[in-house]
């Protein structure tokens, strides 16, 4: 007999002599329904008949099921419990205290309660238990919503504290120590809460109060360590705890941010564009006919593990001997490098032969390669690919031809293959060949690139079409003024537009990015994902050439499902009024198109084409958004509503969506420079509460002003991430219920910031942390 | 009976249930260092031989160059004066270079040199002379394309325009004057190579790929 059955069975005779009675109660601190943090102080009371035996049922399902034609609101899954409390006290109440619980499965969950007095059963009561680790560490801003909270700082800068009061009621009118301790794990804060402060400052007491502009407070100038420990990249890892009860450990009500198992509360990040601590050692030799290899490793990789392998594929006309600058900066960070003869001159399959060929060789011939200096320190289940130009396209083409079986290397498999990177990629091949599929894929674009133009008038050169194809996780970081040899460190920049970076400045972003993008990737590296989703304006690594003028960079992230949940992508439901989830979209905003990204004319010339500018498909890829504009004549709006399964927010920690200013259109060129505009959202009793974009660093840059391609000034429509933190609509308690949402509102226009504009917007989700 | 407060009771239960369940235009353009414009009318001539060697091989590869990608068991490497522009690297499609009715190889890339060392694959002979009699063979550059998707069609086709626009043979006294004596390697490698002494006379500012040519062979 199934444990269900049994509990079932035993409510029934419970039930039996009686018809439904309500007399007995339960609440959780007062409440039915309840959601509290792991480990903080919980009080349940039962009500019922004095001297009445107490029974409490606990199950992980609502209900309700129907015991004897009556309901009951539990579920009364197998994994029921029945706990037996002994009889109502004389009182006719029973108080169990206690805390919440603090196991870390289950953060998130929501447990289900009856009780049973006597013959008397009570409605159904819930407990949510809410992660203990909360956001407390991040940059505070001058205006609502006052902070933005994050995990990675660059080292120097200051940090600061914030705590909504209407989310932590109960430092309201408390004074509480601050700590910047060294993190901790969720199992060493358990064992022991000692606070120990590292800080130059700290600890440092504050009065918290009813508002959280009151209760934002810098903790830190810049005084933290940035040293990681040892075979991590970047990121010295602090947790921060506010000490309510002065008693210099973390228990009882104390706030902590870093409770967790693998994720501290914050991460001091020193300057990721300089190199690492290892010495490189740079070798050059090769196997024979087109496996001419430059590899760079750690001089001291005798001394290490197995570590992570970074294969570079160059262009056409190209030499492989031309990324050192890529070869000693991830060297220099423990991972292996090995940049290969490429065959590009015949066309991007015998290219990603050789990407398939020299990978295969290096992890065949590591005993013999330079006496075995590699051998057993190279990670053959952990492989990045980059490719430059036609290289960047077979990169993607020798992933497509792994996984359907096309290839078939003796020394790994597509599954080792952890994520590919493409540099100003062509596309000759398109969709169903050069296709990353749900590889985790990232994209480098130079605004001025005379080769690979991305100009309308040629599909091969349009290198965003290959991010178009990704399914997966996807990024690309676009560089104004940046051509297409500024990549390698040859001579010769392949460049033309105004306001040109050159190679300096390109390599110094090319190493920041591309460090954190390997670390993020591989290793999970948390302080490292934050460069590839803020916006530059935000954050970008210490050494980034801010005296460059030129220098301008756009980031696109998209996360792959399920950690997304979609309200608009335009790929199905292509009618303007109805989102891809299902719900309906409306408002005063000119909605021009949506359909494929793809300028179907030669040029960026602005002649009223839908997408013009839009070079992320071509005909047979999949890669659709939607185009919008307002005029300027007054403020105008664009409403997606939410369907009942998106409409509860709270397990999603951002909206995200990205957009670009569309290039040549007059309303883009009549206020040239970032566009901002603000996201609204709304819940179902029509509570709202609105974000501008701008609030947490730039807007949605202008096109690179460049020439050609037809006539006018502007080159091609370039998307820019915005990821908005929900709570930035709830502070202090005010704004929607996030659980309840209605609606996500875009509003355009002078009251919201910039005037006009004509845009492109597409991938409106719900992101989770 | 007093009011009890199970804790550890009621927590241990919840735990287990919940662990069971699961700049804008600072700058005009500087300078515009891209690829030169493509010719407008292809096949272009005008190609000079220089040099000549045939070859044999011990060990076959395949011709990359070919969507046939027939096997090569021998073949003739060229040095040959062409027009830079033709040769520019780019990344979109470039002129192809052909010898009659085959694509060529091209080692080096020879925009700056106007020199491009090239290998055409040829058959040979029944004394095992490498039979291509570049005297009655055009040498010119076809349309744009990535050759490995050429085929013996579109082969045809270009060497019928190239007759049809006069590209003719090289002379025969140039011929004769390029030619060298035929030599053996043992595989493709080997040719690649001797080529990097053909590329360090005649194409010398190429030295990263000089220098990628006569990397140290691993295990020798």
């Amino acid at each position: 007999m199934s444990v269900t059955r049994v509990a079932l069975v035993v409510l029934s005779a419970v039930l039996a002599p009686l018809s439904l009675a309500r007399a007995a109660d339960l609440t959780l601190d007062g409440q039915a329904h309840l959601a509290k943090l792991q480990g903080l102080p919980l009080t349940v009371k039962v009500t019922g008949a004095p001297a009445a035996p107490v029974h409490l049922w606990i199950d992980v399902s609502p209900g309700p099921v129907i015991v004897n034609g009556n309901p009951v609101e539990l579920g009364f899954t197998p994994a029921v419990i029945l706990l037996a409390l002994g009889n109502m006290p004389a009182s006719g109440e029973l108080d169990l205290a206690g805390t919440v619980p603090l196991p870390e499965g289950g953060i998130g969950q929501t447990v289900y309660m009856i009780a049973v007095v006597g013959g008397e059963i009570s409605l159904g009561a819930s407990l949510t238990m809410l992660d203990r680790d909360v956001q407390l560490a991040g940059n505070a801003l001058a205006a609502a919503p006052f902070i933005e909270h994050v995990k990675a700082f660059n080292q120097g800068r200051p940090i600061s504290v914030a705590v909504d009061p209407a989310r932590y009621p109960w430092v309201v009118g408390d004074t509480g120590s601050v700590y910047l301790v060294a993190h901790k794990s969720r199992a060493q804060w358990l064992a022991d809460g000692t606070l120990n402060d590292v800080s130059a400052l700290g600890p440092l007491d504050y009065d918290f109060g009813p508002t959280i502009a009151l209760n934002t407070f810098v903790i830190d100038t810049g005084t933290l360590s940035a040293t990681p420990p040892p075979g991590v990249a970047m990121g010295a890892a602090y947790d921060l705890v506010i000490d309510l009860d002065g008693d210099g450990l973390f228990d009882g009500s104390d706030l902590i941010d870093g409770f967790d198992a693998d994720e501290a509360g914050l991460y001091v990040v020193h300057d990721i564009q300089l190199p690492g601590p290892h010495a490189v050692t740079e070798i050059l030799y090769t196997g024979g006919s087109f496996l001419g290899q430059n590899t760079f490793y750690p001089s001291d990789i005798a001394s290490m593990g197995q570590l992570p392998l970074l294969v570079v594929s160059h262009g056409n006309g190209h030499n492989y001997q031309w990324y050192d600058h890529i070869g000693n900066q991830l060297a220099s960070y423990g991972w292996v490098v090995m940049s290969h003869e490429n065959n590009t001159v015949p066309g991007i399959e015998t290219a990603s032969t050789t990407t398939l060929t020299n990978t295969d060789y290096l992890l065949g011939h590591l005993a013999t390669i330079n006496g075995g200096v590699l051998n057993g320190h190279v990670d053959g289940h952990n492989i990045g690919w980059i490719g430059h130009s036609r290289g960047g396209e077979g990169v993607a083409r020798a992933y497509d031809r792994l996984l359907e079986g096309q290839f078939v290397p003796a020394n790994f498999t597509a599954s080792d293959i952890k994520f590919i990177s493409s540099i100003a990629p062509t596309d000759f091949l398109g969709p169903g060949q050069s296709d990353p599929h749900d590889k985790p894929y990232h994209l480098w674009v130079g605004g001025a690139d005379a080769d690979v133009t991305g100009c309308a008038d040629n599909d091969i050169a349009q290198s965003f079409h290959l991010l178009g194809r990704a399914v997966g996780s996807r990024w690309s970081i676009s560089l104004h003024g940046v051509g297409h040899g500024d990549f390698h460190n040859s001579t010769g920049s392949v460049a033309t537009g105004p306001c040109l970076v050159g190679k300096p400045s390109t390599h110094t972003i090319m190493r920041g990015y591309l460090l954190a993008l390997a670390e993020h990737v591989v290793h999970g590296n948390i302080p490292a994902g934050e460069f590839l989703w803020r916006q530059w304006e935000d954050f970008r690594p210490i050494g980034a050439p801010d005296g460059n003028p030129c220098v301008n960079v756009d980031l696109t992230d998209h996360e792959a499902e399920p950690a997304v949940a979609v309200i608009d992508d335009f790929q199905t439901n292509t009618a303007l009024n109805l989102s891809s989830s299902g719900g309906a979209v409306s408002g005063s905003a000119t909605l021009v198109a949506e359909g494929l990204l793809n300028d179907l004319d030669t040029n960026f010339t602005w002649d009223s084409e839908d997408f013009s500018g839009f070079t992320w498909a071509r005909a047979g890829d999949r890669e659709r958004g939607l185009v919008l504009q307002f005029d300027g004549s007054g403020d105008k709006d664009l409403s997606f509503a939410l369907v009942p399964g998106l409409q509860d927010a709270r397990p999603y920690r951002w909206l995200s969506f990205r957009a670009c200013q569309v290039t040549r259109n007059p309303l883009t060129t009549a206020a040239l420079g970032d566009m901002t505009f603000a996201v609204t959202l709304t819940d179902l009793d029509n509570v709202s509460s609105t974000v501008n974009i701008g609030a947490f660093g730039g807007g949605i840059e202008e096109p690179y002003q460049r020439t050609q391609c037809g006539t006018g000034a502007g080159w091609g429509n370039e998307f820019e991430t915005i990821r908005i933190p929900l709570e930035a609509y709830v502070t202090d308690g005010t704004g929607p219920d996030l659980s309840r949402l209605a609606s996500v509102t875009f509003d355009f226009g002078p009251s919201f910031g910039s005037p006009s504009g004509r845009i492109g917007l597409d991938g409106v989700e719900l992101v989770e942390d | 009976m007093s009011a009890r407060k199970p804790t550890l009771l009621l927590l241990s239960a919840v735990a287990l249930l919940v662990l069971g369940g699961g700049v804008f235009a600072l700058r005009q353009v500087l300078h515009d260092d891209g690829p030169p414009p493509l010719p407008a009318v292809t096949p272009v001539g005008g190609v000079t031989l220089i040099e000549a060697r045939p070859f044999t091989l011990d060990v076959p590869y395949i011709h990359d160059w070919r969507a046939e990608r027939p096997q090569v068991t021998a073949g003739v490497l060229l040095v040959l004066g062409v027009d830079g522009e033709l040769v520019h690297p780019r990344q979109g499609y470039e002129p192809v270079l052909y010898v009659g009715d085959q694509t060529a190889e091209r080692i080096n890339v020879g925009h700056e040199s106007g020199h491009v060392i090239a290998v055409v694959p040829a058959p040979v002979d029944g004394q095992g002379r490498v039979a291509l009699d570049l005297s009655t063979t055009p040498i010119y550059f076809g349309a744009p394309a990535l050759p490995e998707q050429v085929d013996a069609a579109t082969v045809a086709k270009e060497l019928a325009a190239a007759k049809a626009r006069g590209i003719v043979a090289p002379a025969a006294p140039a011929v004769s004057a390029a030619s060298r004596p035929q030599v053996r390697f043992h595989d493709d490698y080997d040719v690649r190579v001797f080529a990097a002494d053909l590329i360090e006379a005649w194409s010398p500012m190429e030295t990263d790929l000089v220098s990628g040519l006569r990397a140290p062979l691993v295990g020798k």
